[in-house]
């Protein structure tokens, strides 16, 4: 075995792989923060908002009077400082959360959120759990090999050896 | 029984459990929201505050809602180009001139986005109907009260509190049989 395959196979290379996964997450859902000019946030919210006339079409999108009335709006509350979630719930409390493209962070639509996650961390649990039951199982039956089995398999060698 | 079919048949019913109840959860999340569209005359805005109304008429004169307060004041979205609200247009001049021989009369308001004025002043011109007809040139007051299609007709009480929308065309005798309901403090 190898020094690198050493080391992956040790608990660093395991604490290694989680802190590059956390890392992932963490750049992932934080990464594209940055300072946003006024029209960008105003378009990232127009795609987050349905067209309240249209079928499977953003306000960004849509070019009904409706959507264009709703990025005014968004543009007006933008420019008068407020924060996108308050943009957003300034519509939803119109036009209902209905036309909300993404689902809320509170009440029953958050566990559109967190039920995936309850999902991979059930898997992950039941995963770790299975390779550990599977090594230990490895480990029970390495012990279980008997004086008798290390004569029979000596014999079958032997046999094997004399054989012209 | 080997002890690994044991151990199986003790893990599988919580597994399949757990699998149940995410499913269950899944179906509670799609079960309770909403399906996007907009047709129904609910509204989360209902027995809250009107949404400020502060802007001009198609003639350039200035109206604000909140110096209408003490009366009964009904507001309808009309545009020119919908057939629908042409169809209703009649309705609401009788409702008006019939309002006007009330004591407790509600005053009506159209509010026009998306349109031409000097259109909006033609078809009134034409149609008659003498209240105040606003210009909503940025789709504030619609995105104020949530409406993205016309015609609707809302009901404000004389606290400034909205009392009811109603959705599509209205007749003068079924609005004016609303309002008489809500004026006498029954529900819409």
């Amino acid at each position: 075995m190898s020094k690198v395959t050493a080391f992956l196979r040790s608990p660093f290379g395991w604490v290694l792989l989680a802190a590059v996964v956390a890392g992932a997450l963490v750049v992932g859902a934080l990464g594209d923060r940055g300072p946003r000019t006024q029209g960008e946030r105003v378009d990232a919210v127009a795609k987050t908002v349905k067209c309240p006339t249209c079928r499977s079409e953003s306000v960004y999108e849509s070019r009904s009077a409706a959507a264009q009335n709703l990025r005014n709006e968004i543009a007006r509350q933008v420019s008068a400082g407020r924060t996108d979630d308050e943009v957003r719930a300034y519509i939803a409390e119109r036009f209902g959360e209905g036309l909300l493209l993404t689902p809320g962070t509170s009440g029953v639509p958050a566990l559109v959120w967190v039920l995936p996650v309850v999902a991979v961390v059930l898997a992950g649990g039941g995963l770790a759990l299975a390779f550990r039951r599977w090594r230990d199982q490895d480990a029970a039956d390495a012990r279980a090999v008997t004086d008798d089995d290390r004569a029979l398999v000596a014999a079958a060698l032997a046999d094997e050896h004399d054989r012209p | 029984m080997p002890p690994e079919t044991l151990h199986r048949r003790r893990v599988a019913p919580w597994v399949a459990a757990g699998v149940g109840a995410l499913l269950v959860a899944l179906l509670v999340v799609l079960a309770t929201s909403s399906g996007g569209e907009a047709d129904s005359a609910r509204t989360p805005l209902l027995g809250k505050p009107a949404p400020v109304v502060q802007t001009d008429t198609v003639d350039g004169e200035p109206f604000d809602l909140a110096t209408r307060r003490g009366s009964w004041v009904v507001l309808n979205f009309f545009a020119t180009w919908c057939p629908p609200c042409l169809a209703e247009h009649p309705e609401l001049v009788r409702f008006a001139r019939a309002q006007a021989a009330q004591p407790d009369r509600a005053e009506l308001v159209t509010v026009v986005n998306n349109d031409d004025p000097a259109n909006v002043r033609a078809f009134f011109d034409d149609n008659g109907g003498e209240w105040p007809v606003l210009a909503d040139p940025g789709g504030r007051v619609y995105v104020g009260f949530g409406v993205a299609k016309v015609p609707e007709t809302w009901i404000i009480d004389p606290n400034g509190n909205v009392a009811a929308r109603i959705v599509s065309t209205v007749t003068a005798e079924g609005l004016a049989e609303v309002l008489g309901r809500l004026q006498r403090g029954e529900a819409p």
